[in-house]
């Protein structure tokens, strides 16, 4: 009979899976953080899948159950004992990918379709959902971890010199290596979705009413029921309604 | 379902410039956009009509991105307008009331 890990264990008894990653790194986390490798005959019901490799084929597929959270295998492993692991314990849906690799990537959209499906939302609320956590993964990466302070450029004749910026950025393993965060959790009545970035941080752009907004923060103002930015402006939590 | 990345067609009929674009216009499609407002606005057509009723999907860079159409045509006299949004594109349209901005013909 196999043994099944306790809620009370780390990531509340979730099992680990490899996807294009070696057996013995799954080993070596497993062991790291006290959790069991899900087989293939019996993955279990709630699955952490380690990502070597990432695009866009391989999250669409990746996330749906038995997988609650999905953590790219690059560099320091930042944020899987300290974040990942409680957010999956208290049932939270959780991705957790580089700067470099989110960016090549639609993540908010996996993301948000993987939400829909567990969650029962309604197509109105998913199309909302999408646009806002893709705002605030762009806002993440471009302000938060790439650090460019910049606005998108207004002409297309600058739109180039910008490009280099974001593409020399993302090529560096000080920038590109930093992890964007995103993670959901279900309450009565409302879906709560948060985008963390691992940048210098900044000021709440929402606290200052007088404050103009760039365009990406007034639709995620524009399509979230709520908005709270917290962690010193690395962390947006917006609140949509199920 | 597969989240299928920007893709369009550029065609001439007449007096009128016509771009085509399907998929999701979004941040990272910036890399393509100089070359393609060039090609739109080429030869100085009389009109440029852009149609979005293939679009899925649009965020504040790819709004930015058709202002910046809209004000590179303006430069060389040509009425750039948008048709046929639909679904999230639409109400992203509506919502940022971009219809101040650049025409939108239904």
């Amino acid at each position: 009979m196999k043994s099944s890990p306790s809620r009370s264990s780390p990531g509340g008894g979730c099992r680990l899976r490899g996807f294009g990653v070696p057996p013995e790194t799954v080993a070596r986390f497993a062991e790291a953080h006290g959790l069991a490798v899900a087989d293939e005959t019996d993955p279990g019901d709630r699955v952490v899948a380690l990502l070597g490799a990432v695009d866009d084929a391989l999250l669409g597929q990746v996330l749906s159950p038995p997988v609650v959270a999905c953590f790219e295998v690059a560099g320091e492993p930042e944020g899987f004992a300290e974040r990942l692991l409680p957010a999956v314990a208290d049932g939270e849906l959780f991705v957790s990918l580089t700067t470099a690799t989110a960016y090549q990537t639609y993540v908010a959209c996996h993301f948000c379709r993987a939400l829909t499906g567990r969650a029962g939302l309604s197509g109105a609320c998913a199309g909302d959902m999408e646009v806002a956590v893709h705002e605030a993964v762009i806002n993440g990466i471009i302000h938060g971890n790439l650090e460019i302070s910049a606005y998108f450029p207004r002409s297309h004749r600058e739109i180039d010199a910008y490009g280099r910026t974001v593409s020399s950025r993302l090529a560096d393993p000080r920038f590109g290596g930093r992890r964007i965060e995103v993670s959901a959790r279900l309450r009565e009545g409302a879906a709560e979705v948060s985008v963390r970035d691992s940048g210098a941080g900044y000021a709440d752009p929402f606290g200052d009413p007088g404050q103009p907004l760039h365009r990406g923060l007034r639709l995620i103002r524009a399509l979230a029921q709520s908005v709270d930015v917290s962690g010193g402006g690395r962390r947006i939590t917006m609140g949509f309604a199920r | 379902m597969r989240a299928t990345p920007m893709d369009y067609d550029i065609t001439t009929e007449g007096d009128e410039r016509r771009l085509v674009f399907r998929g999701r216009l979004t941040f990272a499609d910036h890399e393509a956009f100089h070359a393609l407002v060039v090609a739109l606005t080429e030869g100085r057509p009389k009109r440029c009509a852009v149609d979005l009723s293939n679009l899925d999907f649009i965020d504040s860079a790819g709004l930015g991105m058709l202002i910046m159409a809209h004000d590179a045509a303006l430069e060389q006299n040509i009425a750039l307008t948008l048709h046929g949004a639909q679904g999230s594109v639409r109400k992203i349209l509506d919502i940022t009331k971009f219809d101040e901005i650049v025409a939108i013909e239904e």
